[in-house]
């Protein structure tokens, strides 16, 4: 099959991942908060499972960014550093299918952990009101576009970066990703128009991460507006692949 | 790439046109769904109370090192929660306090909160709540407890309490001479002239500019003849079983020898509409 | 059939905006197919970079390199290449089935001949028992051992060594010796470097010095004996110091 060395490269990296001490430690630390949410929730008023909810998938984003911050940045320029990669390369396969392989395993790890997260959530909803929220898995879907897009960017950046700065990189995205939107309000309303052009630029140019968060909507059982998760999975896919596409621009012109 | 000098072919040609499509396919994509997006979370009635925030000592211990950042977060996150509300004009800030409440838990000195933030607050016994907490961290700040003086005096017309800040605020250092003088006002606008004149006085005896002290001195005279002709109106009262039909007739029935100089150059006079003596110089006690 | 054919190649890095240093300059070289090339020098002589241009890791500055008459570009060329770098490194939470499992899938060899496969390079390397073990927990020599198996894997035409003898004990290097021989018993054609001039000359055909990024001589390792009439020299090392030293 002409892609198959994508899923071997994927199957490879799933499964140095999850051996990895690292990620076992970041999915345990995971759970414990979640779990610790049935004592957290004695602390309020009302709706017993919105603290479980809201904790768990806060823990879902926060570690799932956890992990592609460490695992991913560092696995992927420690097979640069180390020279694993040579015998790699020098096999039939073509580096973008390398990459995208690569891609798709650090994606895989994050999917798994995620979803052992939601399980967990799901068990704890069940166990007190003895029912399953599928809109919850909505809500996680979205959060692993925004993660998907996210491992993305890790891959780019450590194509030509070295994992601390790729890590600050990434973060800085992330947390311009986060609040763009309310900076454009407020330059909308009090901006000199060069100001809002600037940030029209940045708003389109940047990965917009609210467009993912539709936890407010899930935890009160609000309707998601028609066709929302279509819009936002074409988004993140897209998106995510124009990343993935100049990383392999890059990638393929690096030098071992 | 290994062979240097031969020009791309065909092939070469078509797989760039193909990757420039893909890509411009993928960037239009991804430009109309942002659009698209945006528009349709502007327009969703999304619930304001971001995550669940319990009361800010719990957020405390989970807090770590970022209490100054989270404090900016909070009062940030508040600023724009405000902003949206007031640009809906939808007039709903219920969550407000809450944002300002956590702010100041994680920062109690963050005096911008309390000042600003009490501003915005959409209830006056909110934002005297905010205040009074901020005051417990700014003891000495004069300007924090004459705000809550005048939200009692403005909004609440509680004079009785708008004195009683407007006093505790004359006794903290770096205030203005209009606090005390107000204080002495707004007592005597709740009917406690006593309270007022010893704020007039307390302010008089450590005041060293002899301007003020003219200044005060008048003030003080003012209410002692205001507060001597009350009780002489008491006495009246209590003789003739009836109000005088002027201020003047307590001359003539011997209780007072004359009617006392107004120190401003008006004249004392018996309003019966409101039951008290007033001068001409302020209609009713110590107002302006 | 030629193996490899190298023409002018040359191989700066750049600083900036100068021309940088100089690595490799104006390399023209061909290896025949069978034919057991040495590639010797001294340390940064180029060797490795060499290597590095042969295998498409990096890429040249200027010169031609093609591989079975095909560029290196070309996916069907990696087929009949096994490349075993310097101080292999491989995987480290892989157990030894499964890297070079990957590695046949790379290939797109069927689920059998995989396992046929990996059978056969893990006994040729003595590495059968330990082939579920992961390979963070393998020695040095071990890890040497998987490097040889993974080369040997596609049954390559064309091998690439670079210093397959470096950092092993005699009991290794005998094996990665006879290994070679047994591949040039096969017809394979072999280019590899390394600094144990001794087993250079009892396997190599010819032998390429590189010193400085120039090469300065490819000859057959009996010429190289007797290329010095003045003072003649009965062993490689001894040439081999003596062209360097020019």
């Amino acid at each position: 099959m002409k892609y198959q060395p994508i899923f071997s490269i994927a199957h490879m990296t799933l499964r140095e991942g999850v051996r990895n001490k690292i990620f076992y430690n970041i999915v345990l630390f995971g759970l414990l908060i979640i779990a610790s949410s049935l004592v957290l929730n004695k602390m309020t008023v009302g709706d017993e499972t919105k603290v479980i909810k809201d904790l768990g998938l806060t823990c879902i984003s926060l570690f799932g960014l956890l992990t592609i911050l460490v695992l991913g940045t560092n696995h992927l320029y420690h097979e640069f550093e180390e020279k694993i990669i040579y015998t790699v390369l020098v096999k039939p396969i073509v580096r973008r299918h390398y990459l995208v392989g690569k891609y798709l395993g650090m994606l895989s790890i994050v999917v798994i952990q995620s979803a052992a997260m939601y399980v967990l959530m799901e068990i704890l909803l069940c166990a007190l009101k003895g029912m399953v929220s599928w809109m919850l898995l909505k809500a996680v879907y979205s959060l692993l576009l925004e993660l998907s897009l996210l491992c993305s960017l890790a891959i780019l950046f450590t194509t030509f970066m070295r994992p601390q700065l790729s890590i600050i990189t990434i973060l800085a995205v992330y947390l311009i990703g986060h609040s763009i939107s309310e900076v454009r309000m407020l330059v909308a309303e009090e901006g000199s128009r060069f100001a809002q052009g600037m940030i029209e630029i940045v708003y389109y140019l940047f990965p917009n991460f609210d467009h993912f968060d539709i936890s407010s909507q899930v935890v009160h059982n609000l309707p998601l507006a028609p066709f929302y998760l279509t819009l936002v999975t074409v988004y993140g896919v897209f998106y995510t692949m124009i990343v993935l596409m100049v990383s392999a621009q890059i990638f393929s012109r690096k030098e071992f | 790439m290994a062979k240097m000098q031969t020009p791309p072919s065909i092939k070469t040609y078509l797989a760039l046109m193909k990757s420039m499509a893909l890509v411009v396919v993928l960037a239009g994509g991804t430009y109309l769904s942002t659009g698209k997006l945006s528009l349709v979370r502007e327009n969703s009635p999304l619930p304001d109370d971001p995550l669940y925030l319990p009361n800010g000592n719990y957020l405390q211990l989970i807090s770590l090192d970022f209490d100054g950042v989270l404090s900016d977060l909070f009062w940030i996150k508040g600023a724009l929660y405000f902003g949206s509300h007031y640009r809906k004009k939808d007039h709903d800030y219920k969550w407000l306090a809450h944002f300002l409440d956590l702010s100041t838990e994680f920062d109690p000195y963050y005096y911008d909160v309390y000042w600003y933030g009490s501003s915005i607050l959409p209830s006056v016994e909110e934002s005297i709540r905010l205040l009074e907490k901020g005051r417990t961290y700014f003891s000495t700040d004069w300007k924090m407890t004459e705000m809550i003086g005048f939200y009692y005096h403005f909004y609440l017309k509680d004079y009785l309490a708008a004195g009683r800040y407007y006093e505790m605020a004359s006794l903290l250092p770096g205030h203005p001479p209009y606090v005390p003088s107000l204080a002495g006002r707004f007592y005597t606008e709740a009917g406690d002239i006593d309270s007022g004149i010893r704020v007039l006085k307390n302010f008089y005896d450590t005041c060293s500019k002899k301007d003020l002290k003219e200044d005060f001195a008048k003030r003080i005279t003012q209410l002692e003849d205001i507060k001597c002709l009350e009780e002489k109106l008491s006495v009246f009262r209590k003789k003739y079983q009836r109000t005088p039909r002027d201020l003047g007739e307590l001359v003539e029935r011997g209780l007072i020898s004359s009617l006392p100089k107004e120190p401003y150059g008006g004249k004392y006079l018996w309003d019966s509409s409101q039951q008290r003596v007033v001068s001409t110089t302020f209609p009713r006690y110590g107002s302006t | 059939m030629t193996a490899i054919t190298i023409e002018g190649l040359s191989k700066y890095y750049h600083n900036g905006c100068a021309r940088g240093k100089k690595v490799l300059d104006n390399l023209t070289l061909t290896v025949d197919q069978g034919e057991v090339l040495g590639l010797l020098g001294p340390n940064g002589a180029g060797k490795t970079t060499t290597f590095k241009l042969l295998t498409g890791l990096i890429f040249p500055t200027s010169g031609n390199i093609s591989i079975f008459n095909r560029e290196i570009t070309d996916p069907s060329v990696r087929k009949l290449i096994g490349f075993l770098p310097e101080n292999p490194q491989f995987h480290r939470y892989l157990t030894a089935d499964e890297l070079l499992t990957c590695y046949g899938e790379l290939f797109s060899l069927s689920k059998n001949e995989i396992k046929e496969k990996i059978n056969y390079v893990l006994k040729l390397v003595d590495l059968d028992d330990a082939r579920h073990l992961l390979l963070n927990k393998f020695s040095k020599g071990m890890i040497q051992r998987i490097g040889i198996a993974q080369l040997l894997l596609n049954d390559p035409e064309l091998l690439i060594l670079d210093e397959p003898l470096s950092g092993l004990d005699p009991m290794g290097r005998k094996m990665v010796s006879e290994m070679l021989r047994t591949m040039k018993k096969k017809g394979k054609t072999i280019i590899f470097s390394s600094h144990i001039l001794r087993d250079v000359e009892s396997i190599c055909d010819r032998v390429a010095i590189l010193v400085r990024g120039t090469l300065v001589t490819v000859n057959t390792v009996a010429n190289l004996l007797h290329a010095f009439s003045d003072s003649p020299v009965s062993s490689l090392e001894e040439a081999f110091m003596e062209r360097v030293a020019q």
